[in-house]
């Protein structure tokens, strides 16, 4: 878990938790909203740890789904209006 | 960065998320992840531009590296000149930090890093030194690593790695180490 005295953790949910269904975020750009930059992989590792936040709106830089799961990943973007094709985010 | 050189088996103990503190023969083994990252080039880019030069450079690169791993929760155990060696207890923030700073480094300077990484049982030692076969491995896959790579046995990696994928890089003779080992070459799965 990314952990340590930064507030890294409770900023990262900050930016987590107001997005909007439809908003997508890369994991770089919630680590540089939240204060971080350069700290994308510490954003996965709070949403991997951590329960009740959007992790289905975060993509990585390329528009990629979560490796293995794609399909639900894909359903829940899609009920919220985004659309995507071969396991990406289309622009 | 010099180690005392051992010899290191094919497959060092791995982790996997254990925090045990085991008490043998009277020393303590605790299991960690160690990586030690440095600039590559910084002898030459000094010689050609000077100290000045390679102090500000030197200080932009550890402003990346603290920052990055107070967010992943892993500590600097040591700054070695232009490079640094970092301890963590579980392998995958350890590994997710080396590949954040390489990557928000390239951004930010022309200057290159590389790593190795590795984990296993070692010897806490005086408080807070680190001694043990992975330590040693750990430096000297730093050594080995090319710009902008990072480097790490086979035998520790997990499923759990957040963006980062393991690229086998074959079976190589690690100087200092007698058995040769299976490495992987960590990089980003951004794409």
């Amino acid at each position: 878990m990314a952990k340590g005295d930064s507030g890294f953790e409770t900023e990262v949910v900050k930016v987590l938790a107001a997005l909007r269904p439809g908003e997508i975020m890369t994991y770089g750009e919630v680590a540089a909203e939240a204060g971080f930059p350069g700290a994308a992989r510490a954003v996965g590792r709070v949403l991997r740890v951590s329960d009740n936040l959007p992790w289905w709106r975060i993509v990585t830089s390329t528009g990629r789904l979560v490796p293995g799961l794609e399909a639900e990943h894909a359903g829940l973007l899609e009920s919220e209006g985004v659309m995507v094709k071969d396991g990406r985010i289309v622009n | 960065m010099t180690v005392s050189e051992s010899r290191i088996p094919d497959t060092p103990s791995s982790v996997h998320g254990v925090s045990d503190v085991v008490r043998i023969g009277g020393v303590t083994r605790v299991q960690r992840t160690f990586a030690f990252i440095d600039v590559s080039g910084f002898t030459a880019f000094t010689d050609r531009e000077g100290d000045a030069a390679a102090v500000l450079v030197l200080e932009k690169i550890r402003g990346n590296i603290r920052r990055l791993a107070s967010v992943h929760g892993v500590r600097i155990a040591k700054w070695l000149g232009d490079g640094a060696m970092i301890v963590g207890v579980e392998p995958e923030p350890v590994i997710e930090a080396v590949v954040d700073m390489i990557e928000a480094n390239r951004e930010m300077t022309s200057m290159p890093l590389r790593a190795g990484v590795a984990s296993g049982d070692v010897i806490l030692f005086e408080g807070d030194d680190h001694i043990g076969q992975a330590v040693n491995l750990a430096s000297r896959l730093s050594d080995l690593a090319g710009d902008d790579e990072i480097l790490a046995p086979r035998s520790m990696m997990t499923s759990l790695l957040v963006n980062t994928r393991a690229v086998a890089a074959g079976e190589q003779h690690v100087p200092g180490i007698a058995a040769p080992v299976q490495l992987v070459r960590l990089e980003s799965a951004e794409d």
